[in-house]
């Protein structure tokens, strides 16, 4: 799983969000480190979609411009779940090893 | 409209149409909401992204077709539709071919679906190396090979066959029992009757299964064979060169592709205009 896929899957665990504020909450959660163009971002939703690991939760109409809201599917909360588990493993043995305590 | 909006429009419409569809009034508006007051050009990294995206695309879509656009269900039952219909070509041209196609077909319905891909190869194979008349030889290849091909595309007949319905299904391959058996019991004139009716009874099924999308694509795909088993194989006393062949199947290609998205786009105008003249 990509950095981006990852951060996406997060930027929609709290709540569903549409895409901007899934643009702006990815660069919220890297503290501003991972900046998503609007090309790359809907690359990754409609993989994500078509992958069943996101699902569209409705669609509004906001001053004539339409905005989709995407929630995690129930696969989508696995799959973040367990990136979450393997990238927390391997941050413990890389802070193990280079002797900065944790386990 | 602004002209930041004029200009993401543009850069958004060397999205494929599909694509377009689906997200681009969408992706429109975050591009909007992201700029600033009084922009007017779209940033440099934003525009070198949506090409790149746009071209990334329209290579990926070509390579693989959307898992539940009517392109890949167009594919799932030209596999079935395919394979029945090498059977019923096959019936009388020697135990070899024709139990190859019998196998196919049997295969196709009933699996184990890992020796769907393999044999259909070994059909097309067969049909081009063992073919007992040159008359028969192009379209078989042609049939062979569609019907290979999308059976390869992705492993999708068990998709073919929930589409067509177990119905369907049972009334094509008895169509496919009719077209062969009418080629080794009946005269010729009897034969081509029911050939005729054959195909007319096949067109009905595909018509009365299948969705207007799906259903204009199997036809489109399957066009060039039909052509070439219409026009030669039918017609006892022409006997096709290859390149008359392959001249025909790439002409029926080339129209049945390239009228396919101007005759969607007018009949889509043309349900937009009865919608609107009932709702006045």
């Amino acid at each position: 799983m990509t950095e981006a896929t990852f951060l996406v899957l997060a930027a929609l665990a709290e709540r569903p969000q549409h895409g901007y504020a899934v643009l702006e909450d990815v660069k919220r959660i890297s503290d501003g480190e991972v900046k998503l163009h609007v090309g790359s971002l809907y690359a990754v939703l409609e993989r994500l979609a078509r992958d069943g690991l996101i699902e569209v939760d409705r669609e509004e109409i906001v001053q004539s411009r339409l905005r989709r809201y995407y929630r995690l599917s129930g696969l989508g909360v696995a799959a973040l779940r367990d990136q979450t588990a393997r990238l927390k493993r391997h941050a413990g043995v890389a802070e193990t090893r280079l002797g900065l305590g944790a386990a | 409209m602004s002209t930041l909006e004029a200009r993401y429009r543009r850069l958004l419409g060397l999205y494929p149409a599909e694509h377009r569809r689906r997200f681009g009034d969408e992706m429109l508006a975050v591009l909007m909401s992201a700029a600033a007051d009084g922009q007017r050009r779209p940033p440099l990294g934003e525009s070198v992204n949506l090409l790149w995206h746009a071209l990334w695309r329209r290579l990926g879509g070509l390579r693989q077709p959307q898992p539940d656009g009517p392109w890949a269900q167009a594919l799932a039952v030209v596999g079935v539709v395919g394979s029945l219909s090498l059977f019923a070509v096959n019936l009388d041209t020697g135990w070899l071919p024709s139990g190859t196609a019998a196998a196919l077909t049997l295969i196709v319905l009933f699996g184990p679906r890992w020796l769907v891909v393999p044999v259909a190869w070994v059909a097309v194979a067969i049909n081009t190396f063992l073919v007992p008349s040159i008359e028969t030889l192009w379209t078989l290849l042609l049939l062979g090979l569609t019907t290979a091909i999308a059976l390869s595309a992705r492993q999708p007949a068990r998709e073919g066959l929930r589409l067509l319905g177990g119905r369907g299904v049972a009334m094509l391959a008895t169509v496919a029992l009719a077209v062969g058996g009418s080629k080794m019991t009946g005269g010729w004139t009897l034969s081509q009757i029911v050939v005729v009716l054959a195909a007319i009874a096949g067109t009905v099924v595909l018509w009365r299964r299948l969705d207007g999308p799906v259903r204009r694509r199997v036809l489109v795909i399957l066009a060039p064979s039909a052509a070439l088993y219409f026009l030669v194989v039918r017609n006892m006393y022409f006997f096709p060169d290859a390149l008359f062949a392959l001249t025909l199947a790439v002409v029926v290609a080339v129209l049945g592709f390239g009228l396919l998205k101007p005759w969607e786009r007018l009949m889509h105008l043309l349900e937009l205009g009865r919608k609107a003249g009932r709702e006045s």
